[in-house]
């Protein structure tokens, strides 16, 4: 079965000529229908960019440089996101690929009730919705969230946070998309706000199958709700790996801080550690390996050499948690042996 | 319903304010030193001696009640305003304030406030093209309409006057309708009348202009960048209607707010255009009243506009909570 959306070594900068700033370098992955796959990272490592380059919404001057972006939804011709031309790009939106943003208070327009807001999506990919149809399914759309129907003549600033939330979700699933983008979807939500939209989110995935890419820095909170999960470091994706294999053994010294720096929400306290040192400033990375300076086990070849990201296994001898499961995956650290086998 | 509650609140808060500016409008002109009739009298002093009853007779035509006590003259004051009596004109002595109000002020009223709003349309909807199309041509046409905006309005006045009604002679040059053509509904005299109307018109819509475009684009522009517009971007919706319903519908709030004052300035704004022009309107009648020191019809004017700032203002509010639901919260 072909993949859903197939990224292929995507670069994304922001500006041209000398003021370059290459936000995403060589990115790829691919994602399946129905699949959960989680991108974590601090911020300023290019997730959002990432995110928002495959919805084809780079602000300003950001635009592709290289790569490709292959959408191949049902009944469609398969399509290059990357260079298609903006008409097809607009009829993907909404209906293939929807998104839902960090701050629902600034992601709605605030002149517009939420049944016009979710109303005029539907009039613009299903003209032939009347009035009275449109109305009963923005309804529905709302029950579903579990926000009464009554409240769609309410307007944004009427509605507390997570109902905002929630509303943003269910204009998200107004088309019965096949890949929903969550842009840091909780990230402006107090914790129990959070479990909330976190289990309706889990319960409405599980329900219509549609496939998540899931942009966050808690990478604790993905390894919970995701499939796979792309660590990405500097604008390039580090490690690649199933959630529960990362959970249990991070290869990449960058993922096991990441791992470290937030409380699991379920499961004993362990203690928070972080990573020394700031996110790397983009126009000046150093050679060789961009997380070298902040890591604690850096070689001397590692001031040298840029590691790729291919199949590396770990060295013989070492232990592993659990035996074969964990014993390679694609990662780019030179504390790794590169296999020949791709995974 | 929320909305009719703001409304009346606002509806009560602007009839104190205009019972306040009645107020000021009685007291302020007994504060000044002298009265009406001291000053006409100053006028005609050269013409010979003047009797204590012409001074009487006057005084009593002017109505101005030396008699009464000043609250008496208050209530009597304000009852006249409520039956529309707003005194006698000096100037246009026998003709009473109102007749010569009038007058003036559908002239004044048709003009300013259309160009007025022409202006705010045009302005308003290039403005909006180009905060949409920055960088473009057109978003480089904007220094150019400001420079106009900042122009003394009087001077482009006279420009046009001497290039297209003295120099080239296709537009008359003053008053606002032809010789011997009166008021009535007819051809002749709209023809006249928009003929007169068009250089003082050009004058205050290419003035005013560059101020709602400049706001119009930058407010645009700012819009542009919030999060709504890109989430209006990735539904897929057709490219008019982000740029009405998210774009322009968000970025034009400011500019209702201004345009409601405008409007309520147009009575009051136009007495420079009015004067350069000879245009028969009611800035051109205020200047008149003022070098001639006709304190009744002075006065008669300051009440019409300030009653129309606060009903312009009042008109602002109701369209504001109409566009913009936030300001129904209390």
């Amino acid at each position: 079965m072909t993949a859903l959306l197939e990224v292929r070594d995507l670069d994304v900068s922001y500006g041209h000529g000398e003021d370059t700033l290459h936000a995403v370098r060589g990115a790829s992955f691919s994602l399946r229908r129905g699949e959960i796959v989680g991108v974590a990272g601090e911020s300023g490592c290019g997730k959002s960019t990432l995110a928002f380059a495959i919805a084809r919404l780079l602000r300003g001057s950001g635009h592709v440089e290289g790569g490709e972006i292959l959408w191949s939804g049902r009944d469609r011709e398969p399509i290059d996101l990357a260079t298609a031309d903006d008409e097809s790009v607009r009829r993907v939106r909404w209906s293939d690929i929807s998104i839902v943003m960090q701050s629902a208070m600034n992601a709605m327009n605030p002149v517009l009730s939420l049944r016009s807001q979710i109303g005029d999506v539907i009039k613009a990919h299903d003209p032939a919705a009347g009035r009275r149809e449109r109305g009963r399914r923005v309804g529905e759309l709302l029950e579903m969230v579990g926000i009464p129907s009554a409240r769609g003549r309410a307007f944004p600033h009427e509605l507390s946070g997570g109902m905002r939330q929630r509303a943003m979700i269910a204009l998200a699933l107004a088309l019965s998309p096949q890949l929903v983008i969550l842009d840091e979807p909780t990230t402006a939500l107090d914790v129990v706000m959070q479990r909330q939209v976190l289990s309706e989110l889990k319960r409405l995935q599980a329900d219509l199958g549609f496939a998540v890419l899931f942009i966050t820095h808690d990478l604790s909170l993905l390894v919970e709700i995701a499939d796979r999960i792309l660590v990405m470091y500097a604008g390039t994706v580090v490690e690649r790996a199933d959630a529960l294999d990362l959970y249990r053994a991070p290869f990449h010294p960058y993922s096991r801080g990441l791992l470290t720096s937030f409380p699991k929400v379920t499961g004993v306290r362990a203690e928070l550690t972080g990573i020394p040192g700031t996110p790397p400033d983009l126009r000046g990375l150093p050679d060789g390996c961009p997380f070298h300076p902040r890591c604690a086990s850096a070689m001397d070849e590692c001031k040298r050499e840029t590691p790729a990201l291919v199949p590396r296994r770990r060295p013989d001898g070492e232990a592993t948690p659990d035996g074969e499961a964990t014993q390679s995956r694609d990662v780019a650290c030179l504390l790794y042996q590169p296999t020949g086998r791709a995974q | 319903m929320q909305r009719l509650r703001v409304l009346l609140r606002r509806t009560f808060f602007y009839l104190v304010t205009a019972w306040i500016a009645l107020t000021l409008n009685f007291f302020l002109p007994r504060m000044m030193p002298g009265n009406a009739v001291e000053s006409v009298l100053s006028r005609l002093e050269g013409s010979g001696p003047i009797t204590p009853q012409a001074i009487h007779a006057m005084t009593l035509a002017f109505g101005l009640k030396t008699n009464q006590s000043l609250f008496q003259q208050y209530a009597g004051y304000i009852s006249d305003i409520f039956h529309g009596n707003l005194g006698t004109s000096i100037n246009y002595y026998p003709s009473s304030v109102g007749s010569v109000i009038a007058g003036s002020l559908p002239w004044t009223v048709v003009l300013v406030g259309l160009s007025t709003v022409i202006a705010f349309v045009i302005g308003t909807g290039l403005g909006t093209l180009a905060g949409w199309l920055k960088g473009s041509w057109l978003d480089g046409l904007v220094p150019f309409t400001t420079l106009l905006s900042g122009m003394p309005y009087f001077w482009f006045g006279l420009i046009l006057i001497s290039v297209f009604a003295v120099g080239l002679r296709v537009l008359p040059f003053n008053g606002g309708v032809g010789d011997g053509i009166s008021p009535s509904f007819t051809m002749s005299f709209f023809a006249s009348a928009a003929q007169h109307a068009v250089l003082p018109a050009a004058t205050i819509v290419v003035s005013a202009i560059g101020g709602w475009l400049l706001g119009m684009r930058n407010m645009v522009v700012s819009v542009l960048a919030s999060d709504y517009i890109v989430l209006a971007e990735a539904k897929g919706l057709p490219r008019r209607r982000i740029v009405a319903a998210y774009v322009a519908r968000n970025a034009i709030l400011p500019s209702v707010a201004g345009f409601a004052l405008a409007l309520g300035f147009v009575v009051a704004g136009s007495i420079v255009t009015e004067v350069v022009f000879g245009y028969p309107g009611i800035g051109d009648v205020l200047y008149i009243a003022v070098t001639s020191r006709d304190y009744p019809l002075m006065q008669g004017i300051f009440l019409i506009i300030t009653l129309v700032v606060l009903l312009a203002n009042l008109l602002a509010d109701i369209v504001y909570v109409f566009l913009d639901p936030r300001t129904s919260e209390v």
